[in-house]
């Protein structure tokens, strides 16, 4: 059962609203909890029997590393233990993303989100940045959660722990405002996957058979800007839809995307992009081994460049790896993280001082440039393909290629439009005149935004 | 309270939609859910049952294709729209069933040596261009056709039907929910192919119009349901200047029977309309005429024979029309080649490009 189906939408949600909304406040993780293990059952019962297994192994781990933190001998087991989690989790991570390339399974199901989520858990718990959590429901639901499982976003523990546990302890109220918020972000994610998402794989897929046929300069640049939109949607589709639904049930995730391609640098890129992913990654790994030098301004200046470089390096790698176990991936890390760090140390005041259009324009040309690396499956392709792209003395375009890109032409402008913050600035301007008609307008995009993605689903 | 209006108007939308998908006609009766699947499991079986049931499904899809048309979309999974009419885009899957076709016609003439003609009739797509894409990919079946015509070049009359019907595009000579050519497409088929068959037309003044099947939708409308697509009308040409009976007969394997018109009403009401014109088409269907002809024809053709034959069938004391596809042995030896004085090969592009549609011609030839 995937979020963006009927079934989901006018089956299994309705019901789980209905039933959430009617348990009593104090209960209704326990009903969370129940609606979140059918939604894994949807999927498969390995998917129930890896994950339960999982969520039991580190909700024992942390509540002993909890425990045993003054008791002399047995302390000496936390930090073995600790590795040995992670190591599972890790390698967990590593085994499903890699089988869920080639043959996707139940089990494979969120297991990466999960074990990312656990194991910075379990660092904090070691740290003692956080103490365990007893209540092994509240636990299961924060690295469990199910909407959140496809692509995040990523959360801590300490950005769940109070909404799990609910206003002095008591559970979470059931608020309209949640509910109607929620489900507007989620149909509106639902739509952006349906509607935007779904034909700019078709366009792609098309594209891809005229390109091949007669490689043209427009073809190669459309080809990639093409891609850039179609990640963007899908990655940011899920994480709305993650969103959405989580609020319903009084759960407010991070946002994950701030319109990456309106990004002043590579560097704003990372935090608009899958942001959660790189917050996540840089507290855990840049963070932590900027402190090992000391938590001082002095501490951090002894880091040092190189150190400063490696981190930046290590967070990019982590960062590419969560798209998924792959070599152009890695290489697209390394190549934001080149960036990066030239922007950090060489380009930063060149890009403080010129207009905002300058540094956007300089932005958008490295993001583009930098999905033909994660287009590619292979290096062959990756130079082929770069090779194309800067081929000016192939022709500029094609019929098939006009015809391609009149018969599409507006969802392009629809998805480029919604990429960036003119909606939403437009919105929020209506808003502002008056509440009441931006509500009710609100409203009405929203309904008809449902009709037109069931439209689709048909 | 705004926001518990707007929460519970949302909710009780998710809500609304299974719940008269169950309750309206009754579907709940034919729900048949299997909790543990077998075959299929649950949100599998959930999602089939709203994808069918859901309410004001013919509405949505309609409003998908709109939506797709404004978006500038004019070709949707091989199918054009424009002004109101549907057009297949056609192309054939393998070219070595144009080769083998016309090595069977080949070897039919070839041991026959009887007087040959063929007429290639092409699609749609490729005669109405006005109502195409200016930069779709369209199969080019005039080259095609003129490939096959030079093959024959010496051992066959040919017949531009694509002249005919190119000549006259911007009349109603296609249907705009079906793929056959229309009666009028037929007139100007028969215009062409009379006069290569060493008759002289008659004239359109020399026919009566009625018309059938009012408002009707063909095959390409149930394959893609669109909003905005002109329904179809069928016109009954009949011969005024002399009386004419007619007698058309369907051969099927172990019967038999017979109409006494071109045209049987009866199947008004059926989901073939097209079929009022002769009855449609079995595996032989013979049309003979009163007098005062004496020449008989024999036809190998399919579909497109609807449109063309009514009119030819004023000009032979038989007709023979013999649809290779349906053909059984047994029929095959029901029909006296030698009695024959002409034979005629028919068939739209599409037809005669898909493999082996041919084949049973075999039938006819010795070994």
């Amino acid at each position: 059962m995937k979020l963006d189906s009927l079934g989901f939408i006018f089956g299994l949600l309705p019901i789980s609203i209905i039933l959430y909304a009617a348990t009593p406040r104090k209960f209704r993780n326990y009903t969370l909890f129940v609606i979140n293990a059918v939604y894994y059952l949807f999927i498969g019962w390995q998917a129930v029997a890896i994950t339960a297994a999982a969520v039991a192994m580190d909700y024992g781990t942390a509540v002993f590393l909890d425990r045993v933190r003054g008791r002399a001998k047995l302390a000496k087991l936390r930090l073995p233990l600790l590795v040995l989690m992670a190591g599972k989790n890790i390698f967990g991570a590593i085994y499903f993303a890699v089988v869920d390339q080639m043959i996707p399974t139940a089990a494979n199901f969120g297991f990466v989100v999960y074990a990312i989520t656990a194991t910075g858990y379990l660092v904090d718990v070691f740290g003692e940045h956080e103490k365990a959590e007893k209540d092994p429901i509240r636990f299961a639901l924060f690295s469990t959660l199910f909407c959140k499982m496809y692509i995040g976003p990523l959360v801590r523990w300490k950005d769940m722990k109070d909404q799990l546990a609910g206003e002095n302890g008591e559970g979470r109220r059931f608020l309209p405002g949640d509910v109607a918020e929620g489900l507007s972000i989620f149909l509106f994610g639902t739509a952006k996957k349906v509607l935007i998402t779904d034909r700019l794989v078709e366009f792609a897929l098309s594209l891809e058979q005229v390109n091949f046929e007669t490689p043209t300069i427009l073809g190669k640049w459309l080809a990639v800007i093409v891609f850039a939109l179609r990640i963007f949607f899908e990655l940011s589709a899920y994480s709305d839809m993650a969103r959405g639904l989580a609020l319903v049930f009084g759960i407010k995730l991070p946002r994950n995307f701030y319109y990456p391609y309106q990004s002043v640098s590579i560097s704003d890129f990372l935090h608009r992009f899958n942001s959660t992913v790189t917050q996540f990654f840089e507290h855990y790994v840049y963070n932590a081994l900027i402190r090992e030098k000391g938590e001082t301004e002095e501490g951090k200046a002894k880091a040092g460049v190189l150190s400063d470089i490696i981190n930046t390096l290590l967070v990019c790698l982590l960062f590419s790896l969560w798209f998924g176990v792959n070599f152009n991936y890695m290489i697209w890390g390394i190549y934001l993280a080149v960036f990066i760090i030239l922007e950090k140390y060489l380009l930063q005041k060149v890009l403080d001082n010129i207009p905002m259009l300058f540094s956007r324009l300089y932005a958008f040309v490295v993001i583009m440039l930098s999905f033909i690396i994660f287009a590619s499956d292979n290096m062959s392709l990756f130079l082929r393909s770069v090779a194309a792209v800067f081929n000016f003395s192939t022709d500029l375009s094609t019929t098939k290629l006009e015809y391609l890109l009149s018969s599409n032409f507006l969802m392009l402008v629809v998805a480029v439009l919604f990429s960036s913050s003119l909606f939403s600035f437009l919105m929020r301007k209506l808003k502002a005149k008056s509440s009441v008609l931006g509500r009710i307008l609100s409203l009405v995009w929203v309904i008809a935004l449902t009709v037109t993605t069931v439209a689709f689903l048909l | 309270m705004a926001d518990k209006i707007t929460a519970l108007i949302i909710v009780a939308i998710l809500i609304a939609v299974p719940l008269f998908s169950l309750f309206a006609n009754e579907n709940y009766k034919q729900l048949d859910i299997d909790i543990f699947g077998g075959g299929q499991n649950l949100p599998e079986q959930m999602e089939e049952y709203l994808s069918e049931n859901m309410p004001g499904k013919l509405a949505l899809g309609r409003l998908k294709h709109r939506l797709l048309v404004w978006g500038g979309l004019e070709e949707f999974d091989g199918f054009f729209f424009k002004e109101g009419k549907l057009i297949k885009n056609y192309a054939p899957d393998d070219e070595n069933g144009i080769t083998g076709n016309l090595q069977n016609i080949f070897d039919f003439i070839l041991q026959k040596q009887m007087p040959s003609y063929i007429m290639l009739i092409p699609t749609a797509c490729v005669v109405c261009q006005e109502d195409v894409p200016e930069l779709a990919d369209i199969f080019n079946q005039k080259t095609m056709i003129d490939t096959v015509y030079s093959a024959f070049s010496g051992n066959a009359i040919t017949v531009d039907a694509y002249g005919a019907l190119f000549r006259n595009r911007e009349k109603y000579i296609y249907y705009n929910t079906d793929p056959l050519v229309t009666s009028l497409g037929g007139y100007y088929l028969y215009n062409e192919l009379a006069g290569k068959l060493g008759k002289t037309p008659s004239g359109m003044s020399g026919f009566d119009v009625t018309y059938a099947g009012y408002g009707f939708y063909g095959s390409l409308y149930k394959e893609r349901p669109m909003d905005g697509v002109k329904s179809d009308v069928i016109s009954l040409y009949s011969y005024k200047s002399y009386d004419r009976n007619y007698t058309v007969t369907h051969h099927k394997a172990g019967y038999t029977y017979s109409y006494d018109s071109l045209y049987v009403p009866e199947f008004e009401s059926t989901e073939n309309k097209t079929d009022i014109i002769l009855g449609g088409l079995s595996p032989i269907v013979t049309i003979e005429t009163s007098r005062p002809y004496k020449d008989e024809l024999l036809i190998f053709g399919d579909e497109t024979a609807k449109s063309y034959v009514p009119f030819l069938a004023n000009h032979y004391a038989k007709i023979t029309v013999v649809s290779l596809d349906k053909l059984t042995p047994e029929l095959a030896q029901t029909i006296e080649i030698d009695q024959y004085r002409q034979v005629l090969f028919a068939y739209s592009a599409e037809t005669f490009a898909e493999l082996g549609a041919l084949d049973n011609i075999g039938y006819f030839l010795s070994e």
